[in-house]
């Protein structure tokens, strides 16, 4: 929110309420702003996602993590284009998802976007060999002949899976195997690539070199990643990690090499807690019980930063009375 | 070359899905040989049964047949010279030649003059010569082996003029028959009965069916006569033995009384001479195409002894005999005979059976008809003022020439019953179809359904929908085409095996071809735009439930509607043999209806047998009926795929049943274990008939025309109020009663014994409206009293043993039942002609060995009249059709049902291997699946019965079974229920077939293949 004096009257109110503001994440390449998503499973009524928000920007190496059922996959399958929200907006690549006809989502699909599964058998066709792979897709967008094999070999080189352009996927490492998968996501050049948990099958040393083939991608060809991870390794790997709690991105976590007085380069991660356009936010479940916070905290608003307090009768163990203030 | 990737793709496709696209390929290739085969095979047992029908109806003397009552005979034409043109008399006699070889050949090269001439006469020949050669070492040609008279072949074609000449083609070779009446004989040394001469009938009859074999004498010369000489005549041996004649004896031919030419008076009365040329014997009298001549011709065999003409006040007993002329001589004799009485001349037309069609029985009747009627052109001279008029060479009565199609209502009979049967086949084969479709439709969504994950991937990596629908339709297209290829070729194959020259095709499958060739190309494509379409979800549960009650009223409003209006339409709607597009919805819809009802009671059924086996504490059977409830297991095609089949089993079934069991009844209506019918059942006959091995009782029935003398005295006879004779059936009571102690006929007619006292009499309803009366009929001997019982509540089954003297009578028709004593009375010097014989198993030769040779008799068992009846009727087309398609119903059934299986293995592998991790043994994994089958089958095979039961009510008016029966009456529906239960507990064996097949497919399958500690 710009800063400003805050309105007093009613004109100063009517006028801040007609002045333009910018869209929420208009400078955004992924923006999903407040989504919902229902399903029902065998009778039962599922809220996936239940208002979340998140932000991109263009040229991002983002981890998404959460627990199992934390909504992840439900949020991926959103920005894939492979389902559609209940409620909610999402974009990608200024592609609107809610308002795409068949025709704008079989072009997501094939020019805006990439995708790299957990299990090899989503990603590789088996009977296809490595080349065979990466070129299905161009020839689906309707590249073809030496064009589409000069890419493919280029993205083969690239993520170094090259010496296995003829072999099938039987024929690979499963490391070789996400790795292919990842230049088949890369074929068409899109602007964003999904990762499911691409190492969730690999051990932690194939894993690197995964994840060094998305870094590569995202560094070399400016592709925006996003990366959908329970893996705590994976996480710590990139920039920005963005965690999910029941439907809602919980808290995020940002990586920046500092450099100290001494002139020492070292690595700082710092978790933010994410806060909404309403102004709500999301404590840390450890804060939350480490304080005992129930119900309802205390808010002060300090010269530079917000104070929360749990009710006294909280901290003490007794029973405050209703509307009581804290002490 | 390097083939396309895509390429490459699709062709993988192709050969990972080979076996299922392979199930798709034998189903339509099956489909196509149906499609095509079938109804031709059908048609041409259609042909069979017509051919054995019109066959059976030709053997009774049934064809086209011209009669007119002929007054003279121009000369001209019949090898006699024309006093009045005598140039022009001698041309047509060279027609007319001797039997052997050379002649006929001459004669055939110096014969007709017109080009129809020639062609007809040429068949005559041919047919004639093939029929009528003789076995003797001295063998002498008949008349009958003789080509017609030019003029007779072009009268006769002249009568099928007005004919198509398709129609004209499937008419045989005419026979020619003029007869005079019966006059008196006499000669030196003829013999006499009581000093009264013999009566003697001169014929010319034109082929003889089977020919004689002359063992005296010569046949009647063929040659001219010169004016005066005497008629040449032949007679059968038999004929001589009893009248003593001799070749070269010459006999005098008169009118009772007095000379044939005395007769008109005014008219000059010239002696009538007759030689005898030569005595003959019969080649065959029991060949069925032999019988019906002699049967119908019997004193041409053999004289006969009758009353003759009142003489001083008595009828004295007589010989009557027919003697055989040739044409010259029948002319000569004509002119003469005409004053005695009616001479008719009969043309008769027999069907070619081999000729006919059954695609063109409908058509040929249509123009039978139209020849029969008066307004058709005759080839006759129109009358004028009651003046005789000119027919051809025949000079006739001014009623003229008269035709009638006997052999009609055989083939309209031929015709509803094969409209009836193409009902039935109808069903039966739109039965098949869908359990077709439905397999195919099961085979293609496994096949798509397998490559769900293939799908999703080609998606996510930019293939559109349509990419996807053109790699499944170029899919279709190559299991499909060369399906069709298959299937058409060896249907073509098949039909070349026993192609007969003429013979039907059948109903067009064109559209059968079409509906098949679309399905196997669009049900690959459609299904994989079915799975690969956006869905939305459906999250009001509300919404889904309203849908599935829209779909079920849907499906239950269109059976209704098609079952309505099946009642409305009947079968006169379905005028022409074929498959009736209605007829063939219904089956579907039934199905469905009963598929629907089926998913609403599943849930019920399940939650009873879990209560039950919570209750037993078994694990096995809860966890297999818990796991049911989450799905019938077979979907509701295979549902469907049950419930159609077995009720096309219980129908097709039911009707051969029900088409079985009225033949039988009909066969059972002519009573007793053969029927021997004749003349000259005398009690030595029957003496020998009981001698024969098997035979139980000989029962001796007649059959008496008798006039009432007061039709409104004492009692009121319904049909005769002017004193139409009744037909009245003479029974031996006394062997009756042994026969059959309980039957009511011996309880009503025993007890008139003195010759004076009234006669007992049976009486119908309808003959007498008291219940006691009496009514008095003249006799030769005066008049005799009959004591009428009427009897209303009399059955078939109590008039069984006079079945065959009753004919075509129902209980309801007037006629009255006699004793056989009465009658002696009644009418004086008659015998039986029916003997009615008890006894399982008796061979029709050996009774045929125990009666006279000189008579011919029609012998007729049970069985043998059984198998004419299937052989005449639609029996085979029927049971062919019934029997086919249900072994290829359950044939697709199963195979259907294994798919359906198969598309659940998979959810069903990681159930059961998940509960396998837990203990459960591999054992009780295939009880699991037995137990969850077990209540959709049980259910499905209740539905499948009941509704198999019920399509004759749901059919209603539509399906008719009469004309294929052959009986006066639609016949009683039978429903085997011990078959039906047979077939539902076959469907329930069906369906653990398929369960044990699939639990064979299962063990192929690893425990880690389908169940992994990671997967999600």
């Amino acid at each position: 929110m710009p800063a400003g004096p805050i309105p007093t009257t009613l004109d100063d109110l009517e006028a801040d309420a007609v002045r333009p503001r910018p869209r929420y994440g208009h400078d955004a390449h992924i923006v999903c702003d407040n989504l919902v998503r229902i399903y029902r499973t065998e009778g039962v009524e599922v809220q996936a996602l239940q208002g979340l928000d998140l932000l991109v920007g263009k040229g991002d190496l983002v981890a998404v993590v959460g627990a199992s059922g934390s909504g992840k996959s439900t949020l991926l399958n959103i920005l894939s284009g492979l389902d559609a929200p209940t409620a909610g907006a999402a974009s990608v690549a200024g592609c609107d998802l809610l308002t795409m006809k068949a025709r704008d989502r079989l072009r997501y699909r094939r020019e805006v976007v990439g995708f790299v599964w957990q299990q090899t058998g989503r990603n590789l066709f088996s009977h296809l060999d490595a080349m065979d792979n990466v070129m299905l897709p161009m020839s689906y967008a309707g590249t073809r002949g030496a064009a589409a094999e000069r890419r493919t070999a280029e993205l083969l080189e690239m993520l170094a899976v090259g010496h296995v352009r003829d072999r099938r996927p039987g024929q690979l490492s499963g490391g070789e195997q996400q790795r292919v998968a990842i230049a088949v996501a890369l074929a068409n050049a899109p602007e964003v690539l999904f990762a499911d948990e691409p190492t969730g099958e690999l051990d932690s040393a194939t894993a690197e070199q995964v994840f060094e083939a998305l870094r590569t991608a995202n560094r070399e060809l400016g592709v925006t990643v996003v990366v959908v991870t329970h893996d705590a390794l994976v996480a710590g790997q990139v920039r920005r990690t963005v965690a999910i709690r029941d439907g809602r991105t919980s808290s995020e976590t940002v990586r920046e090499a500092v450099v100290d007085a001494d002139g020492a380069q070292r690595d700082v991660a710092e978790e933010y807690v994410m806060l909404d356009r309403a102004g709500r936010m999301q404590l840390p479940r450890e804060f939350v019980e480490r304080l005992g916070m129930r119900d309802r905290v205390r808010v002060a608003l300090d010269e530079d930063h917000v104070s929360v307090w749990p009710t006294a009768r909280e901290t003490t163990g007794a029973q405050a009375a209703p509307g009581e203030p804290a002490v | 070359m390097r083939i396309p990737l895509r390429t490459r793709t699709a062709l993988r496709d192709l050969r990972a899905d080979r076996a299922l696209l392979t199930c798709l390929a034998v189903v339509i290739a099956i489909g196509t040989l149906i499609a095509t085969a079938g109804p031709a095979l059908v048609a041409r047992l259609d042909d069979r049964a017509l051919r054995n029908s019109v066959a059976m109806a030709s053997a009774q003397g049934l064809g086209l047949t011209a009669t007119l009552s002929v007054v003279g005979i121009d000369p001209t034409g019949l090898g006699q010279e024309n006093p009045a043109a005598a140039p022009a008399a001698t041309t047509p006699l060279a027609v007319e030649t001797t039997a052997s070889p050379t002649a006929a050949s001459v004669a055939t090269n110096t014969s007709t003059t017109s080009a129809s001439a020639r062609t007809t006469s040429a068949r005559t020949t041919n047919a004639s010569t093939g029929t009528a050669t003789s076995p003797s070492p001295s063998p002498s040609a008949s008349p009958s082996t003789s080509p017609l008279p030019a003029p007779l072949t072009t009268f006769a074609t002249d009568i099928l003029a007005p004919l198509p000449p398709w129609a004209r083609s499937m008419l045989g070779p005419p026979t020619v028959d003029l007869a005079t009446p019966f006059v008196d004989a006499a000669g030196p040394g003829l013999a006499t009965t009581g000093g009264v001469p013999p009566e003697l009938r001169v014929e010319y009859a034109n082929p003889i069916p089977g020919g004689v074999r002359y063992v005296e004498g010569s046949a009647p010369p063929l040659g001219p006569l010169a004016p005066g000489a005497p008629a040449p005549i032949a007679a059968s041996t038999a004929t001589r033995d009893v009248l003593h004649l001799a070749v070269g004896q010459v006999l005098t031919l008169s009118r009772a009384g007095s000379p044939v030419g005395a007769a008109p008076a005014g008219e000059a009365a010239a002696p009538v001479t007759a030689r005898v040329v030569g005595f003959f014997e019969p080649v065959d009298t029991l060949s069925p195409a032999t019988a019906t001549f002699w049967y119908t011709h019997p004193w041409l065999r053999a004289p006969i002894a009758g009353p003759g003409p009142p003489r001083d006040g008595f009828s004295p007993l007589i010989q009557r005999a027919s003697v055989l002329t040739s044409a010259p001589g029948i002319l000569a004799v004509l002119p003469a005979a005409a004053s005695a009485g009616p001479v008719t001349a009969t043309i008769a037309f027999p069907l070619a059976p081999g000729e006919l069609t059954a695609d063109t029985a409908a058509a040929l009747a249509t123009q039978l008809g139209r020849l029969t009627d008066p307004a058709a052109g005759r080839p006759c001279t129109p009358a004028v003022f009651a003046q005789p008029v000119q027919c051809g060479p025949f000079v006739a009565t001014s009623a003229g020439l008269s035709v009638a199609a006997d052999i009609k209502p055989t083939l309209d009979r031929f015709v509803a019953a094969r409209a009836e049967v193409w009902v039935v086949d109808s069903f039966s084969l739109a039965s098949v179809a869908t359990v077709a479709l439905i397999t195919l439709f099961s085979a293609a969504r496994l096949a798509v359904g397998r490559r769900e994950r293939d799908l999703v991937l080609h998606r996510a990596r930019g293939a559109s929908i349509r990419d996807l629908m053109t790699v499944r339709a170029a899919h279709g297209i190559l299991l499909t085409v060369p399906a069709l290829l298959v299937g058409w070729l060896a249907a073509r194959l098949l039909l070349h095996i026993g192609r007969h020259r003429a013979q039907s095709s059948g109903p067009g499958a064109g559209w059968m071809l079409a509906a098949i060739a679309v399905a196997g190309l669009v049900v690959l494509p459609a299904l994989t735009w079915a799975r690969s379409r956006p869905r939305p979800d459906v999250a009001d549960r509300a919404v889904a439930i309203r849908r599935r009650l829209a779909v079920e009223i849907g499906i239950l409003v269109l059976a209704a509607a098609a079952v309505v209006s099946l009642h409305g339409r009947g079968v006169d709607g379905l005028r022409n043999a074929g498959i009736d597009p209605q007829i063939s919805l219904v089956p579907a819809l039934l199905g469905a209806v009963g598929a629907a009802l089926l998913l609403r009671l599943h849930p019920l059924l399940l939650g009873g047998s879990l209560r039950w086996a919570r209750r037993r504490r078994s694990a096995v059977p809860v966890l297999a009926f818990a796991q049911a409830r989450r799905g019938p297991g077979l979907g509701a095609a295979g549902l469907l795929v049950l419930v159609l089949t077995l009720a096309g089993l219980v129908f097709g079934g039911l009707v051969t049943r029900t088409v079985t069991g009225a033949h039988a009844d009909v066969a059972n209506s002519v009573g007793g274990d053969a029927v021997i019918q004749g003349r000259g059942l005398i009690e030595a006959v029957r003496s020998d008939v009981a001698g024969v091995a098997g035979v139980q009782h000989v029962i001796a029935e007649q059959t008496l025309w008798l006039t009432p003398d007061t039709p409104a005295g004492s009692a009121s006879v319904t049909s005769a109020p002017t004193a139409v004779p009744i037909k009245t059936v003479a029974v031996d009571v006394k062997a009756l009663a042994a026969a059959d102690p309980n039957s009511r006929l011996v309880h009503l007619l025993s007890g008139s014994a003195s010759s004076n006292s009234p006669i007992s009499a049976y009486a119908s309803a309808s003959a007498v409206r008291q219940n006691s009366a009496t009514l008095s009929v003249a006799t030769p001997t005066g008049s005799a009293a009959l004591n009428l019982t009427a009897v209303g509540t009399l059955t078939l089954a109590d008039l069984r043993v006079i079945g065959a003297e009753l004919g075509d009578l129902t209980p309801q028709d007037p006629f009255l039942v006699v004793p056989l004593t009465a009658a002696a009375r009644l009418a004086p010097g008659s015998d039986p002609d029916t003997l009615v014989v008890d006894g399982p198993g008796i061979a029709e030769t050996e009774l045929r060995a125990a009666l006279p040779t000189a008579v011919t008799y029609q012998v007729q068992t049970h069985r043998a009249l059984m198998s004419s009846l299937d052989t005449a009727t639609l029996t085979d087309s029927l049971d062919l059709v019934a029997f086919g398609s249900a072994l290829l119903a359950s044939a697709f059934a199963l195979l259907a049902v294994v798919l359906e299986l198969l598309a659940g293995a998979r959810a069903r592998g990681q159930a059961v291997s998940f509960l396998r991790t837990m203990g459960l043994r591999s054992r009780s994994a295939t009880s699991m699946l037995i137990l969850q089958l077990l209540p959709p089958a049980v259910l499905a095979a209740v539905a499948g019965v009941g509704l198999g039961a019920l399509i004759p009510r749901l059919l209603g008016s539509a399906l008719r079974l009469r004309a294929v029966t052959g009986g006066t009456a639609e016949p009683r529906i039978r429903v085997d229920f011990a078959t039906s239960a047979a077939l539902g507990a076959g469907v329930v064996a069906l369906v653990l077939l398929a369960a044990l097949i699939d639990h064979r497919l299962a063990r192929r399958r690893k425990l880690g293949a389908v169940l992994r500690f990671d997967s999600r």
